[in-house]
């Protein structure tokens, strides 16, 4: 494997997004609304709502977040909504880590659409193809690329994350709470084979479209997984602690080697002169 | 073929699933040359380049460059031609400069290397001092310059040159002419240059390969060609104003005579007959203003192959 062309390779990728306005901007606005602005709302938000006596209460004194988060906690997290700091921590434990996993997988399928379809629409993947460099690593430079970036934000969003955890629930805490074990596997075991799975996805789906546009288009199908997981982890069936998140983790860099085997076959010299 | 031989082509068929884009394709380049494909667009001139450097497999036939395999030894093979794609292929986010830097580390080139090639090929193509700007800003022709001094800045042996002045304008595509003769000239490198421009191909190359369909139907140098398909040396005589169609019936019956406009005849395969023609128009009392020679050039031989004529 040549490593210095795959460097060199990479270095033009993720220069080329960081320069590029339009694929930088929504790459740092949606890992902003998930992870500082929305859980500052449903923590400070929520608290604020409840005590303007505006939010619905029903015969038992329960509001709407008091019902999502009784339905969801329990034995499983070890949380208990009527003690204090139960609400944050759902909020902040439980209801935000499927969301987080968004952060990722968004990053990785938007850079590598634009690394893989992007390229071949804009007709600058031909030079490429002319280079010293041998498919794989060809491929290899193209998937770092994109995991690279993926990851770092990934990471990145969870360290700013635990800080406005921390921040949001100091009032309740007044202590550092946070990150949780769950977390921490999230953050570091989970991110990154997410993102895989993500951009080797986005590289059998780039080779079988014609334009960016449509693999947005049909990339956009991979948060689906995890909206159901959202809707598993709300509805308490499914709900994140330590194990469960290794065997989620082990389970998504499982595919991704599986997704990336399979992509690995798409991505040959011969097939991408074809297309072009 | 006396020089040594740097492509050798043989019997090279490649499909697309039903379409042939090479035919039986074989010739050969030799090193130092100046080599032109012409054909129109799609007569499989890209797909030619492609299979030569590896990118593409041929379905039949034998292709060597540089006495490789471009399959086998493609990464090899690669390391020792530039390319120059139809379209720039820049990275338009990033300047001159680091567009050149990426492909010359791709190219297995040192840190120390680099600078050094990236400012000679710069000096040799000059971007003005605007080597550091990004390259989205940059008009056709300096695009074209900068994706010339990527294919050229790890020195490669043989440069293969896609159609490069397509989508420029004449004064652009002008100027890229007179840098790929250049660096052809000076540096005694191997080019080949696949185009759909006769100029460019008469003004550029050694030698050309006229690509029809998939197939060579004729190669030579442009003056080799003329001679063995196109018409002689053609003639225009002026006559005065109005005389044309009078004129053109003074000469006598077997020669290929053509008004022009009122004023104008052309006479086809007259070389020899010149101070005859004019004899006989003086004779007939017409006024002869001006006779103007045209050899025949690569547009007359690439005109006869392609449609059947001969230019009169």
């Amino acid at each position: 494997m040549n490593w210095n062309a795959v460097s060199a390779i990479v270095r033009k990728d993720i220069t080329t997004v960081l320069r590029n306005k339009g694929v930088r901007t929504p790459l740092l606005v949606a890992p902003i609304i998930i992870l500082v602005i929305l859980p500052a709302f449903l923590v400070l938000g929520g608290e604020v709502l409840a005590a303007s006596g505006q939010v619905p209460v029903d015969a038992q004194g329960a509001t709407p977040f008091d019902r999502l988060a009784n339905q969801t906690t329990g034995e499983a997290t070890g949380i208990d909504i009527d003690e204090p700091g139960g609400w944050e921590r759902f909020v902040l434990e439980v209801f935000i880590a499927p969301l987080y996993l968004l952060v990722p997988l968004m990053v990785a399928t938007v850079i590598a659409a634009d690394s893989f379809a992007g390229e071949r629409e804009r007709r600058t993947l031909e030079a490429l193809l002319h280079t010293p460099t041998s498919d794989d690593e060809l491929l290899v430079a193209k998937v770092m690329a994109a995991w690279l970036p993926a990851v770092t934000i990934g990471v990145g969003g969870f360290l700013v994350y635990s800080v406005v955890a921390n921040v949001v629930a100091w009032p309740e805490f007044g202590r550092i709470f946070f990150p949780t074990t769950t977390w921490v596997l999230l953050g570091l075991w989970v991110t990154p084979g997410v993102a895989a799975l993500g951009l080797a996805t986005m590289v059998i789906v780039s080779s079988r479209v014609d334009s960016l546009q449509a693999a947005h288009q049909i990339g956009s199908l991979i948060v689906l997984p995890i909206i159901v997981l959202l809707l598993v982890q709300v509805s308490g069936n499914l709900l994140f602690n330590p194990v469960r998140v290794a065997a989620l983790g082990m389970g998504i860099w499982a595919a991704a080697a599986i997704v990336l085997r399979v992509a690995a076959q798409h991505f040959r010299r011969e097939q991408l002169a074809v297309r072009m | 073929m006396t020089s040594t031989v740097v492509a050798d082509v043989a019997h090279v068929t490649r499909r697309f699933g039903t379409f042939t884009a090479l035919d039986d394709v074989t010739l050969q380049v030799a090193e130092g040359e100046v080599f032109g494909l012409l054909g129109h667009n799609g007569a499989g001139k890209t797909t030619l380049l492609r299979v030569l450097n590896g990118l593409l497999v041929s379905h039949g036939g034998s292709v060597s460059l540089l006495g490789m395999d471009p399959i086998r030894d493609g990464k090899a093979l690669r390391r020792r031609t530039g390319v120059l794609t139809e379209y720039p292929a820049l990275a338009e986010l990033l300047s001159a400069r680091e567009n050149l830097a990426i492909y010359a580390s791709i190219h297995g080139m040192a840190p120390t290397e680099i600078e050094v090639a990236i400012s000679e090929t710069l000096n040799v193509l000059g971007l003005g001092g605007r080597e550091d700007e990004p390259v989205r800003g940059f008009s056709a022709g300096l695009k074209q310059r900068v994706a010339l001094a990527r294919a050229l800045v790890h020195k490669p042996d043989v440069l293969m040159l896609d159609e490069p002045t397509t989508n420029m304008d004449p004064v652009a595509a002008k100027d890229v002419r007179t840098l790929i003769h250049r660096i052809a000239r000076a540096e005694g490198r191997t080019v080949i240059l696949s185009t759909h421009n006769l100029a460019e191909a008469s003004e550029l190359c050694d030698r050309v390969a006229i690509v029809r369909h998939g197939r060579i139907i004729a190669v030579g140098s442009p003056a080799e060609l003329a001679a063995r398909f196109a018409a002689g040396v053609t003639v225009s005589i002026e006559v005065g104003p109005g005389e044309a169609d009078r004129a053109a019936t003074a000469l006598p019956s077997p020669m290929a005579v053509e008004v022009i406009n009122g004023r104008t005849l052309r006479v086809a395969d007259a070389d020899q007959d010149v101070p005859a023609i004019v004899r006989k128009l003086v004779e007939a009392g017409h006024d002869v203003h001006a006779v103007t020679p045209h050899q025949p050039t690569l547009e007359d031989v690439y005109l006869h192959l392609h449609d059947g004529e001969r230019l009169s």
